[in-house]
């Protein structure tokens, strides 16, 4: 080997070395400045699932009112089933009242509309609660309609008995004999 | 003898003792033993307490999955967390996350009221939603309440919940954490 190579080569050797130490003490560095090691603990509170709930109802017919054979002074009764099928208690109104056809008995008979406890006679039952003549509507069903019990899963649904009177007055005008009519009655139920 | 050569001999000799008295040598020493001892690491816990509750509004306990909320409910949900801390030097932090709510029946319910309350406790500093945990010598330990309330507003009309009903949302998971500072 030549002379000035056999020189540098101890050179090279030293050069190499101390690289190599100074890399190992970078990597070093980095190694041990990106990993800490502290105390932690935790713990989890589970969340659910929550339901809403509905506000709904149901009519069904007991005994229907007939409009017909009303003569002055007459009265005829009919019985509803109110059912609660929601989860909320719901104040009652009336907002559509209508007879057809439109004849002077349906302008002439009165018909009145009460709610009571389930299981009511309607033939004995009171009426100061809506009542319908003309075209005019007077007066609020007596409520609320109760709900179910929300905290008792199963419970039962609540009913009420709505009755329906209808009378042909003592002083209805002649025009109204031998007719008869028919009724629809809207009801809204509003949670209370 | 020649001089010389007892010279020679004599250097020789004082060479060979010198080389013999290289293979031993004698130092000065001594030792004493310094008692060692145990190191004791600190410690965080984090345990839940009982099974979780619900509530309405009255108080009442309901269970979650039979209940139908309507409007004009709160349903509250309560936890109660037990957390001790250990360590001389220790600094930590206790702290809450989670407890959002998704689902169709999220956008007629009002933001949830997330809260975590602590007692009164030595070594335990609250301010907002964060508490400072500092045991010095003595381990802290107590039980806090963690409270998630939801409510379902009623509205001045009577219509505009409607789209609610039967509608489903989630409650997502709530953490609670307890962590060294760093």
């Amino acid at each position: 080997m030549p002379t000035h190579l056999r020189r540098a080569d101890p050179i090279r050797r030293l050069l190499r070395a101390t690289l190599a130490v100074a890399g190992g003490i970078v990597l070093a560095l980095v190694t041990v400045a990106g990993s800490y090691a502290y105390l932690s603990a935790s713990t989890t509170v589970p969340g659910g699932t929550i339901s809403a709930g509905s506000a709904n109802f149901t009519i069904s017919t007991g005994s229907a009112v007939a409009l017909t054979g009303l003569y002055p002074g007459a009265t005829t009764y009919g019985s509803y089933t109110l059912t609660n099928t929601g989860d909320v208690p719901l104040g009652l109104s009336v907002t559509t009242f209508t007879v057809t056809p439109a004849t002077v008995f349906a302008s002439a008979v009165v018909i009145d509309l009460a709610m009571h406890p389930a299981g009511t006679t309607c033939a004995s039952a009171a009426y100061s609660q809506v009542s319908h003549t003309g075209s005019a509507t007077t007066g609020t069903l007596a409520g609320p309609l109760p709900s179910r019990d929300r905290y008792t899963p199963g419970a039962a649904t609540p009913t009420r008995t709505l009755c329906v009177r209808a009378t042909l007055p003592a002083n209805a005008p002649d025009g109204a004999k031998a007719t008869s009519g028919s009724f629809a009655v809207v009801i809204r139920g509003v949670q209370s | 003898m020649n001089k010389m050569i007892k010279g020679a001999l004599a250097a020789g000799t004082g060479v060979v003792l010198l080389l013999g008295g290289a293979g031993t040598l004698a130092y000065w020493n001594a030792e004493t033993t310094v008692n060692g001892g145990t190191i004791t690491a600190g410690n965080l816990t984090l345990t839940n307490t009982g099974s979780p509750t619900w509530t309405d509004q009255t108080g009442a306990t309901i269970d979650i999955a039979t209940f139908r909320v309507v409007p004009g409910d709160t349903l509250t949900l309560t936890q109660a967390v037990t957390f001790s801390a250990t360590g001389n030097n220790l600094v930590g932090t206790l702290s809450l996350a989670g407890g959002g709510v998704s689902g169709d029946l999220a956008a007629f319910l009002s933001a949830p009221g997330v809260t975590m309350t602590v007692p009164a406790t030595t070594g335990v500093t609250c301010s907002g939603a964060t508490c400072t945990v500092t045991p010095g010598a003595a381990t802290v330990s107590q039980t806090v309440t963690v409270k998630v309330a939801i409510p379902f507003p009623k509205t001045s009309s009577p219509t505009d919940q409607n789209g609610a009903m039967q509608k489903t949302a989630s409650l997502a998971n709530l953490t609670i954490r307890l962590e060294q500072n760093h």
